[in-house]
Parts: C-alpha cells; sequence; structure tokens
C-alpha cells in the first residue's frame, strides 16, 4: 500500500472516531433526558443520590449503545466525507473504492488517485468535517437539565420553576406542595420504616412514631391530632419552607397540617391538609395446647405427657413456654407447687411457633388424688405485654375409690334426702291403707320400722345442720335418738323470726316435722305420723331450692333492681302519672347529619379555591372527630382532603366530583341509622271511600 | 290590417279590458275545498316541544295548523308520549286524533315517575323512587342522580339490558334541616349522553306524632311495642295503662277512649289487650277511626273476644303455638322481621281487609298482621301474640317493625288542614291549583247523618307570602264536603314559598319552589296513547315516519266543499299581464316607426 493510500485510510479512521463520538455524546443525552422526566414525573427515586446514579447510570448505557451502534464502513465514511465537502470531487470515494479493491500500489491510476485523495485529505480536519460541538452541546443541556431536576428534588423551593410543577400558588397564600411521611414501627417490631409520599391516609402499628416532612410555602406550620395535641413543626432546611415534625401513633384519629400564610394582607391565605391515621393495636399472642386438648386421668405416677402447643402473633413471639401446677393434699389443707417445663421450639416464621415436649411426670413424685394443672404461654416482644396463656388441662391421678375432680360439680345426689323422706312417706301410705287387714302387733312392729327409717333419714340433716339443733344428742345415746320434744319446743323460736335464712328455717322446720313424725309412729299413731312426714317433705323441697338460689351469686350487672319488682302494698297503689318519653337525638347523626348538609354546600358552591380548600379540610377533621376507627369515614375524610387539594389547584370539576362522593358515601353510612320515612298517604278523600267500600261489603254486626 | 297591426290591437285591446275589469271588481261565488286545520298538541317536555314543531313544520304546507286544541279542526294531531289532556280537552277533541311519538330506536332516556312523600320527618331517610325508560340504549349504563342544595347526595347506576326498558331505582334523601327541599332527579345515559330531569320538593317537618298507648290492663306485648315507640324520636307517646279498677299508670297526656275530643289530638292509637276493652271504649274507637280519620294498632295476646270484634269485622280465628318460633315477613318489600311462637290469623280476611305481615309457617303464608278501613281511618290487626319474646335483634328486628308500622299509620291520618298543591315546583308567574280538605268537615259525615239539619261550617283562607307581603290565594267549594279548590299565580321572583291555609283555628301549609327552569317526569302511556288515537279513527306514527304524515291526514280527511266569494281581478298577476300587453304593443309600434 502507498503511502497516500494509508494517509487515505487514515484519515477516514479519524473521521469514524470523530463519528462515534458524536454517537456516544447524543446517546447519553438521550439516557439524560430519559432520568429527567422520570425525575420530574415524580419516579419514586428515595434519595436524590440514588436518582442521580439512576441518571448517570442511563447516560452511560445510552451512549456505549449508540457507539456500539454506530461503526461506519470505509466506503460509508468516504460518501460522508464528499458529502460534506463536495470540493473533494469524489476524489476520497474513488481512492477509498480502490483500496477495498485491493489495488497494486504499482498501478498508475491509482497512484494518481489516492495521492489526489491524500493531498485533499491533508487540507480537511476531521473535527470539522463531523463536528461533535452540538452533540456535546445537546449533552452539556441534558446534563444540566438533569442537575436541575436533581436540585429540584432536593430544594422544593424550585420547583415552581419546574416546567411540570403542578400548579402556580397565589402569591401570598400558603401552600402545602408535598408531605413525606416515613412511620417508624417501635423497635420491638423490628419492621422496616415505610415512606409514603402525600398520603390520604396513615397505616400505622401502635406505638410507631410518624415522621412528617411538610414542604411548601409556608410562615409556620402547626400539625394537630385527634386527642387535640398541637404541634409545631421545626423549619428543617433554613431558606427552604421545608417543615418537619413527629407524631405519636397512639389510636385512630387524624394528622392535620396546617400552613399559615407567609404574608398578611390580601391573598394570604392558609393552607391546610388532613390524614387520617389508623392505628393497628399490637394483639396479644394467642396460644392454644393441640395434644394432649382435654383433661386426663393418670394410670399412675410414672407416666410421660406428650404436650404438643402452637402459638401465633401478629407482630412476632417472643417466649413460648408450657407452666404446670401441681396440687397435692385434700379437704382444707391443699398445696400448690408452680413449675415451667422446657419445650422443643419449631418456629415456622418469627409469627408462628409450634412446640412439643414429651415431659415424665416423675419428677413430680405425684401422689394418689394429686393432680397437675398445665397451660401454655406466649409472649411477644412489645413493652410490658401481658403474657398470653392457653387453656388449662388436668391430668390427675386419681385416689382409690375417689372421683375425678369432684366437688367441681353439682352433688348428683341432691334430691337424695327428699326421696329418702318420700320413702317413708309411701311406707306410711302403704301401712294406713292396709292397715285394716293387719294385727295391732304388725302395725306396731311396722310402725316402729318406719319411725327408724325416719329417725334415720332426720339424722342426715341435723348432720348436715352441723349438729345445730338446739339440743345435740347425748354423746353417749344412740346417734339417731334426739330429745323430740326439746326440738319441738324449739319451733317457737322458729315462728318469732329469730333466724332470718329461710332456707335455713325450712330446714329446721323439716327436721321439727320429722321428729313428730317419728314420736307418733313410735306410738303407733300412723294416722298423726303422716301429714308430719309431708310436711318435712314439703319443708325439705322448700328448703333446698332457696338454697340452691341463695348459693348462686349475682355479678355487679345481674343486680336486681328492687325498686322495678312488682311487689309492695296493696294500699300504696295510687295512680302514676309521668312525662313523654323524650329521647335524645342520636350524636352521631347530628353531627354526620350537619356535615353531610355542610358537604352540599360546599358542592353547591361555584368557587375551587383556598378557603374551599379550607372548608373541605375542616369537614374532613370533623368526619374523623366522629369515629375515628370508622373504615366508611375514613373514607370519607379521604375523599374531602383529596377535595380540598384539588380545590387548592383550582380544579372545579375534580373538587365537586370529589365532594359529591363524599356526600354519597357519607349519606350510605347515615342511611343505616335511620328508618325509612312513610310513603305519601293516599289521602282522606280515598281514605273515605275504603272505609265505605268495607262498610258496604261486611255484614251489619261483627261475628263471623 | 297586416298582421302585426292585429297583434298590437290585440294587445291594447287586453290591457285595456284588464284596466276595465279592475275598475269593476266582479265578484264570483263558486264551491271550493279549504285547507283543512290541524290541532296539534303536545306534552309538557322541551323534548316533546321540539317534536311538535316538526309536526307543524311538516303539515304547515297542506294544513292549517293550530297549537292548541281546537273542537272545530279537522283532525287532531298528539305529540310526544305523554300530550297534556285533561278531562275537557278529551271531550272537546277534533277527530279523527293521530298521534306521534318518539322513535323508540333514538337513544333517549326519560324519567318517567317519581314517587316521593311531600312531607317527610327530619329523623328519617325519605325514599325516592324512580322509574326511567332508556330507549335505544342496550348494554348502556344509566346514573341516576339524586341532588340536593346544589349537590349530589345519592347516585346509583345500572345498566340497560336491552332498547327499550323501563326500570325502578331506590334513592334516598337525608333531610338535614326542616323545610322545604327542593330536590332534582337526574338521570344520565352514559358519559355526557343523553339526559332527563324533574324536579321535586320534600317538605321536611320537625313534628312529632301525638300516639296513644292505651292498655286496659297490663300487657307485655304493648309494653314492649311502647318502649319501642318511646325510643323513636319521631313520636310523641302518651300511655295510659289500667293496673287495677280505677287505677292507672300514665304518661304524657293520655285521653279517655270515650273522650273523642281527647282523642283527637292523636294521630294514632296503639291499643294493648284489646279484648278488655268495654263497648263504650270501642265505640270511642270507632269515632276516632271515622271522624278523626285516626288510625288504631290493635296489639291481641289472644285470638279476639269481646265488644272490640265488632271494629275488626267478622273474623274466624285460626290460632297455633309453632315450635320453634316462626318468622313474620311484611306484605311489602321491607327488610324489618318479626318473630313468634304464639300467633293467630284469620280463616278468611274479612271483605275489605289486606294483609301486612305473612307467617312462614305455611307455604302460602298467613296473614297475622293485617289491616282493614273503618270510615276514613285504619285499623291494624295483630295477631303476633308472643312476637315480644323474640324483641332482641339477633332474632327479628321487632322494634324497627313497629317503629316504622306505627310510623306509616300516624303519618297516614289526615291532618286538620291538608294542602296539596298539584305541581309544587314552577315557573315564575305559572299558574298553579290547590286543593285544600278541612278535615273537621271532610270527616262529620256520620254526624250529619245523624243530624242533617246541623250545618256544617268552616272558614277557610289561603295566602302566599311574597316578600313579606301576604298575597291572597281565592279557594272556591269543590265536589267533596270540606274540600275546596283554588288557582294561584306563581310569584315573579325565584325562591321557596309557603302556601298557608287557616280554616278556622287550624292551620295547613304546602311549600311552593318558584325556578327559572322546571322539569317533571314524563309519564310514558304509550299503549295508552295508541288504544285512545285507535279509537277515535287515528293511528299512531314514530317520528321517523313523519314525512308520510301529511298523505296520511289527507287520506283520513274528507276535503268539505264550501261555498266561497271570489274576486279575480284582485290577483297581483293580473297587474303583470296588464303591464306586459302594454309594454309589447308599444315596443311593436316604435318598431315600426309609430312614434
Amino acid at each position: 500500500m502507498s503511502p497516500d493510500a494509508k494517509e487515505l485510510r487514515a484519515f477516514l479512521d479519524r473521521v469514524g472516531r470523530q463519528l462515534r463520538l458524536i454517537a456516544g455524546a447524543h446517546g447519553a443525552a438521550f439516557g439524560l433526558g430519559l432520568a429527567v422526566i422520570a425525575t420530574l414525573a415524580g419516579w419514586p427515586f428515595a434519595t436524590v443520590g440514588r436518582a442521580g446514579a439512576v441518571g448517570i447510570a442511563l447516560g452511560a448505557f445510552g451512549c456505549i449503545i449508540s457507539i456500539l451502534l454506530t461503526r461506519p464502513a470505509a466506503p460509508a465514511l468516504a460518501a460522508y466525507v464528499e458529502r460534506r465537502v463536495p470540493q473533494c470531487r469524489n476524489v476520497v470515494v474513488t481512492g477509498t473504492e480502490l483500496l477495498s479493491l485491493n489495488t497494486s500500489a504499482n498501478d498508475y491510476v491509482a497512484s494518481l488517485v489516492w495521492r489526489d485523495a491524500a493531498r485533499t485529505a491533508r487540507t480537511l480536519t476531521a473535527s470539522r468535517i463531523a463536528s461533535a460541538r452540538r452533540a456535546l452541546t445537546v449533552l452539556g443541556i441534558a446534563a444540566a437539565i438533569f442537575a436541575l431536576a436533581l436540585a429540584r428534588m432536593a430544594n422544593p423551593a424550585l420547583a415552581a420553576l419546574a416546567p411540570l410543577a403542578r400548579h402556580s400558588a397565589t402569591a401570598g397564600a400558603a401552600t402545602i406542595d408535598r408531605i413525606d411521611v416515613i412511620v417508624t414501627p417501635p423497635p420491638y417490631a423490628s419492621l422496616p420504616p415505610t415512606t409514603l409520599h402525600d398520603p390520604q391516609r396513615i397505616d400505622a402499628l401502635a406505638g410507631s412514631t410518624v415522621n412528617l416532612s411538610v414542604r411548601g410555602r409556608a410562615a409556620a406550620v402547626t400539625i394537630e391530632t385527634l386527642n387535640g395535641t398541637r404541634i409545631a413543626a421545626t423549619q428543617r432546611n433554613g431558606a427552604y419552607t421545608a417543615y418537619t415534625a413527629n407524631v405519636a401513633a397512639d389510636g385512630d384519629g387524624y394528622i392535620a397540617i396546617q400552613a399559615t400564610a407567609p404574608s398578611t394582607g390580601a391573598g394570604a391565605t392558609n393552607a391546610r391538609r388532613l390524614i387520617g391515621l389508623s392505628v393497628t393495636p399490637d394483639n396479644a399472642p394467642r396460644v392454644r395446647i393441640t395434644a394432649p386438648a382435654k383433661d386426663i386421668t393418670l394410670s399412675d405416677a410414672h407416666t410421660a405427657l406428650d404436650i404438643t402447643a402452637d402459638a401465633a402473633d401478629d407482630i412476632g413471639l417472643a417466649t413460648l413456654r408450657l407452666r404446670y401446677t401441681k396440687v397435692s393434699g385434700a379437704d382444707e389443707r391443699y398445696t400448690f407447687v408452680e413449675g415451667e417445663v422446657p419445650l422443643e421450639i419449631t418456629r415456622r416464621d418469627a409469627r408462628t411457633w409450634t412446640a412439643r415436649v414429651h415431659w415424665p411426670l416423675d419428677s413430680l413424685a405425684l401422689a394418689p388424688g394429686d393432680m397437675v394443672v398445665y397451660r401454655a404461654v406466649a409472649t411477644d416482644h412489645r413493652p410490658g405485654s401481658v403474657a398470653s396463656e392457653s387453656d388449662a388441662y388436668i391430668a390427675e391421678l386419681p385416689a382409690p375409690g375417689g372421683n375425678a375432680a369432684a366437688g367441681f360439680s353439682l352433688d348428683p345426689t341432691e334430691d337424695r334426702y327428699a326421696v329418702s323422706q318420700q320413702m317413708v312417706i309411701m311406707k306410711t301410705e302403704r301401712l294406713l291403707a292396709g292397715k285394716s287387714g293387719m294385727s295391732a302387733d304388725a302395725i306396731s312392729s311396722e310402725a316402729q320400722d318406719i319411725a327408724a327409717e325416719q329417725r334415720k333419714v332426720r339424722a342426715e340433716f341435723v348432720f348436715m345442720m352441723g349438729g345445730e339443733v338446739a339440743d345435740a344428742p347425748d354423746p353417749s345415746s344412740d346417734m339417731t335418738s334426739l330429745n323430740e320434744t326439746a326440738e319441738a319446743e324449739g319451733e317457737s323460736d322458729l315462728a318469732a323470726g329469730r333466724m332470718f335464712n329461710q332456707g335455713r328455717v325450712a330446714l329446721q322446720t323439716a327436721i321439727r316435722a320429722m321428729s313428730r313424725a317419728a314420736t307418733s309412729l313410735a306410738t303407733s299413731n300412723v294416722a298423726t305420723a303422716l301429714p308430719s312426714e309431708r310436711e318435712a317433705l314439703a319443708q325439705l323441697e322448700q328448703a333446698f331450692s332457696r338454697t340452691r338460689i341463695i348459693l348462686r351469686a349475682l355479678t355487679q350487672q345481674e343486680q336486681l333492681d328492687l325498686t322495678r319488682r312488682l311487689s309492695g302494698s296493696l294500699t300504696d297503689v295510687v295512680r302514676n302519672s309521668g312525662p313523654s318519653a323524650n329521647p335524645a337525638a342520636d350524636p352521631r347523626v347530628t353531627a354526620l347529619r350537619s356535615t353531610l348538609a355542610e358537604i352540599a354546600s360546599l358542592s353547591g358552591g361555584q368557587n375551587a379555591n383556598a378557603s374551599t380548600a379550607a372548608a373541605a379540610s375542616a369537614l374532613a377533621q370533623r368526619v374523623l372527630t366522629v369515629d375515628p376507627s370508622d373504615a366508611g369515614l375514613q373514607a370519607v375524610a379521604a375523599t374531602l382532603d383529596s377535595a380540598g387539594t384539588s380545590a387548592t389547584h383550582s380544579d372545579e370539576a375534580r373538587t365537586r366530583a370529589q365532594l359529591d362522593r363524599a356526600a354519597t358515601s357519607l349519606a350510605a353510612l347515615l342511611r343505616r341509622n335511620l328508618l325509612s320515612a312513610p310513603s305519601a298517604p293516599s289521602g282522606a278523600t280515598i281514605d273515605r271511600l275504603n272505609g265505605a267500600l268495607t262498610d258496604a261489603l261486611r255484614p251489619a254486626g261483627g261475628a263471623p | 290590417m297586416s298582421r302585426d297591426a292585429l297583434l298590437r290591437y290585440a294587445l291594447r285591446g287586453t290591457a285595456i279590458a284588464i284596466a276595465v275589469a279592475a275598475a269593476i271588481d266582479p265578484a264570483v261565488t263558486s264551491q271550493r275545498n279549504a285547507k283543512p286545520e290541524i290541532s296539534v298538541i303536545a306534552g309538557q317536555s322541551v323534548r316533546d316541544s321540539t317534536l311538535a314543531a316538526s309536526v307543524e313544520h311538516a303539515l304547515a304546507k297542506n294544513f292549517t295548523v293550530l297549537p292548541a286544541s281546537f273542537a272545530r279542526a279537522s283532525a287532531t294531531v298528539l305529540v310526544g308520549t305523554a300530550p297534556r289532556l285533561d278531562d275537557a280537552s278529551i271531550a272537546d277533541l277534533a277527530l279523527p286524533a293521530f298521534a306521534v311519538t318518539p322513535d323508540t330506536n333514538a337513544t333517549q332516556i326519560s324519567i318517567e315517575q317519581v314517587t316521593v312523600p311531600s312531607v317527610a320527618p327530619l329523623d328519617a331517610r325519605v325514599p325516592v323512587a324512580v322509574r326511567v325508560r332508556a330507549n335505544g340504549a342496550a348494554n348502556a349504563s344509566v346514573a341516576i342522580t339524586l341532588a340536593a342544595s346544589g349537590g349530589t347526595v345519592d347516585q346509583i347506576v345500572k345498566r340497560v339490558a336491552n332498547n327499550n326498558q323501563e326500570f325502578d331505582a331506590s334513592l334516598s334523601y337525608l333531610p338535614t334541616a326542616a323545610g322545604a327541599a327542593p330536590l332534582h332527579v337526574v338521570a344520565t345515559l352514559g358519559v355526557g349522553g343523553d339526559s332527563a330531569r324533574a324536579d321535586l320538593v320534600v317538605d321536611v317537618r320537625d313534628t312529632r306524632w301525638p300516639v296513644l298507648f292505651y292498655d286496659p290492663h297490663p300487657s307485655w306485648m304493648s309494653t314492649f311495642v311502647r318502649r319501642a315507640a318511646e325510643r323513636d324520636r319521631r313520636f310523641v307517646i302518651s300511655s295510659r295503662v289500667v293496673t287495677t279498677n280505677g287505677i292507672a299508670t300514665e304518661t304524657g297526656q293520655p285521653s279517655q277512649l270515650d273522650d273523642a275530643a281527647g282523642l283527637s289530638r292523636f294521630d294514632a292509637i296503639v291499643i294493648g289487650a284489646p279484648d278488655a276493652l268495654t263497648d263504650a271504649e270501642v265505640r270511642g274507637l270507632e269515632m276516632f277511626l271515622r271522624e278523626r280519620g285516626g288510625r288504631v294498632v290493635l296489639l291481641f295476646d289472644a285470638p279476639a273476644t269481646g265488644p272490640i270484634r265488632r271494629l275488626i269485622g267478622p273474623v274466624e280465628w285460626i290460632a297455633k303455638t309453632e315450635n320453634p318460633s316462626v318468622l313474620i315477613v311484611p306484605a311489602d318489600a321491607d327488610s324489618t322481621r318479626l318473630r313468634a311462637s304464639a300467633l293467630a290469623w284469620p280463616r278468611t280476611l274479612p271483605q275489605g281487609a289486606q294483609p301486612l305481615a305473612w307467617a312462614t309457617n305455611a307455604a302460602s303464608g298467613h296473614a297475622t298482621v293485617w289491616q282493614s278501613a273503618v270510615g276514613a281511618g285504619n285499623i291494624v290487626v295483630s295477631g303476633a301474640f308472643d312476637s315480644w319474646r323474640y324483641r332482641d335483634a339477633s332474632s327479628s328486628t321487632f322494634t324497627q317493625y313497629w317503629q316504622t308500622l306505627i310510623a306509616n299509620e300516624a303519618s297516614a291520618a289526615p291532618p286538620a288542614v291538608s294542602v296539596r298543591i298539584a305541581r309544587p315546583v314552577v315557573q315564575p308567574g305559572e299558574r298553579g291549583d290547590v286543593t285544600v280538605i278541612v278535615r273537621k268537615a271532610a270527616l262529620r259525615t256520620t254526624t250529619l247523618l245523624q243530624s242533617p239539619s246541623t250545618p256544617i261550617q268552616s272558614t277557610v283562607s289561603a295566602s302566599i307570602d311574597v316578600d313579606g307581603k301576604q298575597t291572597s290565594v281565592a279557594l272556591w267549594p269543590a265536589s267533596g264536603v270540606g274540600e275546596f279548590r283554588g288557582e294561584f299565580r306563581a310569584p315573579q321572583t325565584p325562591g321557596t314559598y309557603r302556601l298557608v291555609v287557616a280554616a278556622d283555628s287550624e292551620i295547613g301549609e304546602a311549600p311552593l319552589i318558584v325556578a327559572n327552569v322546571v322539569s317533571a317526569a314524563t309519564p310514558s302511556d304509550k299503549d295508552l296513547l295508541r288504544a285512545f288515537v285507535a279509537s277515535r279513527g287515528g293511528q299512531t306514527i314514530v317520528v321517523s315516519e313523519l314525512a308520510g304524515l301529511p298523505a296520511i291526514l289527507t287520506r283520513s280527511l274528507r276535503p268539505a266543499a264550501r261555498a266561497e266569494l271570489w274576486h279575480p281581478m284582485r290577483s297581483t298577476w293580473w297587474l303583470v299581464v296588464f303591464i306586459a300587453a302594454l309594454s309589447a304593443e308599444w315596443w311593436m309600434r316604435r318598431r315600426r316607426g309609430l312614434l
């Protein structure tokens, strides 16, 4: 290859490099342009640094792709040069074609062409033929715009200058341009913070901290919550009107943000925004024993229990344990020993745990009659939280002949005594019925037997009463032999009402009646005995029924209102008159109805301006004040707040649509509390005709 | 004489003859066919007015169109689906009658009917029933909106299934303050499509219905129904429970049942243990029903016995104890429910009685709660003896059922002075009609029958307060006793007014809304209209066939020939002929050089 040919090729290479440089600059500019659009459109880059990095990456990517796509061949470069410099008169193109034909260097014509082409190339500068100045200018402009976008993101004061700014604020009026919220859950929850931008509602775990960053034009920003707390937000970064404040999420409610106008005078209006706050309480863990989920009777003291339990929590579990209480002893002497059994825990995740244990009861040294009460206990990480317990189950080692958990249920033989007395009566009646066919001795003998039974029954009740019958038996005498006469004399005491417990009185009376019956039977006076036996039975029934009533404890809520009992003296009965009932209006309905009227009035107005926005926000606050935990009212408040935002932007159609939606939603909620109004009456004329027709259709008189 | 001269003389002679004839002005009598006169009557809506204009334009060439009812016209064309026809205009209608209705294939929507109570209590939701017709709008959505105070208060969106569909929509209005509440119902087809509007007004009143509970002896049923009513702010409850002879427990200002004047204060009376009512008390109740137009609710604890049977009519009771208890559902679409285990119903409802609630213990149900008219009043009989036992909200809606029933009954009792304005929403200066019924006179028929010589006198006056000045409205006795009718002209300034009627010592009033733009529901009675015009020798055509209407009318009409005096020389065309003849004669002479 001749030197001229080499010189021509080198020239073409320089032009190619220049073209790749231009393409790279264009690609980078395009990438930065994409980044600018995304940033201005609010594509959620969390920080300025990250947004910058993403922009640089897009620029680099565009640059590389463009360079890779721009690899022109020599003929194309020659044609480009000829287009740019027509004075070359095709010598560059011809020389390039001869190069591609591998023409010999000795070829005269080729040498002549290369010589002319090289001479022409020497007069040309690649950077002038393919000037990168414009491409670099475009890249510079793109970079500058991107830098401005980043600056706007970092500093909302520049937002008003941005072409994509949503609105231009009225001079002197306060604005709330952006609200950034970072909800930081309580540390024990180990949950990441949540970032929200211009939210209508904040959902937070109880105990979270809500960090508010309010950007806009304002002299001051105050933040108010449902419980009346007012927080003055602090100005964050000097000249720019960005304010921050922290609010504790301790209950459902709202966060009302009010920006005070930066100046006074005409057009100086405050801006207001309302954010609903829904606080999710940290629920206590749920724990249950899954096996054996029932009371069991142990066969011996060396039995092992296989217990499984599971627990779940909405945030995360901290502990899961199995606790037991060993109960030993009898009568009035019980011993309680508490302990804990280590569990083998399987954590499906932080919120769901299962546990199992094979628990040999040897170590408890259970004796017959002892029992073990066990339950699972779980806690979560919430500071100061009370542990949740599962149902408790009993494992009992029964005493010989004993009944499991005796005394915890009603004695099934409670009617035994009455039945026994009934048996005495029945036998007495049978004796009376067959008396005519019996000898006097037989009657006397039979009567003595019945008297003995009567005394036995009576003795049962005497023991039941703790031996409080006036004349306690002589210890040396037979248990069933009592001083009947002395007991009978005591009835006057009963009649005098010295004993207040009517059940006890009935029982005492029954014992006296039994005494009389036994005395009569002992003298073979069967006919006299029977009424006493029956009286005893009646008194017993009365005594037990009363006892059952008395034994039932009444809670505070179940306390009887003695003033409403239909009791009293007949002579006290008089005409009773009082005023008509005047039920109070439901305050919820009243408040919401008033709010509904104001929403309708606001919607009927024609202006969407700052005062409309403030009114809508105030209405939203009132709605949430009624019941901050009501999801329906939260939605209404959010819609009202959106209407306020639309009004701030002077978007009348949108404001009206949102106010209408808030009104219809609120009306739907109110409708549930109100009954339907009666339909239109038919009128006196129709009613009269109806009545006349009915009269005409019916026969005279009312009998069917 | 040359031909040219002859022509000139002819032209000159013609001109002279015309001039002479014009001077004489002869009159000719001839039999001629007159241009038929057609009366065009349109509906109230703007759409019908537009359609009427099209009809008039189509007929103007061949007929003389009269835009009103005219008895001596050759025919009548009714335009729209609901042309304005009252009894008088129907009688004077020129026959045959034709009808032009909107094209059913055209996409359009109309509000056929809006039903709303004219008076509603403040503490209730006011049902607004709307009937909408959508034409040519299959698969489109219709938004029906209720607006008050400029804002939307309720909205329903429905999808239209076919091209000519009529459907009902239930909206509700929540009153926020007492007073006249102007409402607007707007039905819009699709997004920005055809729409229709109807204006209405509800008179929201913060008044409470006086209700008397009377128990001749204590009754669980009455006690719990009374407690339900006492929790409702819409009632003022007075009660009288006779606990023993001569001893009663009372609240409010109750009356004895035989005290007609005292009872007239109440709109409704609820009777517990009605079996124990005496004959005198039943007579008092009957008086209350017939002469007060009051409402009575009888809460039986057992099948009816005693004098009360005279009021409820001949009933053979079937009593039954159900285990488990049965549900009792209202006969209308109300969502309230009762439950009872001891209940009774009549084997056959008395003549004129209507069921209010059915026990669901049989496939066909039993009318456990029913009503019957007695004079101008109404009596409700409950056979749900122990429904009070199932008053817990988990078992039934005992409280809401009785609150609703008693409210319906109390509101239906006629007020002392009833005022009804035919169209309560009118344009400025528009004429309106008002009907007034004075209860005291209208329902005193029993007294009148007993002593016909006793005249019924009532002094009635009506007025509208316009800018602080009372504008009197003249009332005239109408067909019924105690009924008056009047006509008024609406005030010129848009706003809300009240028409107040004073009758003796009682006052009645009704709201009147004056607005610049007023729309009303336009009920479509297409089938009725078709039958109407067919019976009057005509036919119905749709607007797309309007071009054929003149031909149809021409075919149907017999052109009537009539003698007509005719002045043939009075036509201006003679002047043209006269000038042309003279000009031609002059031109011919000039051509020959005679001038």
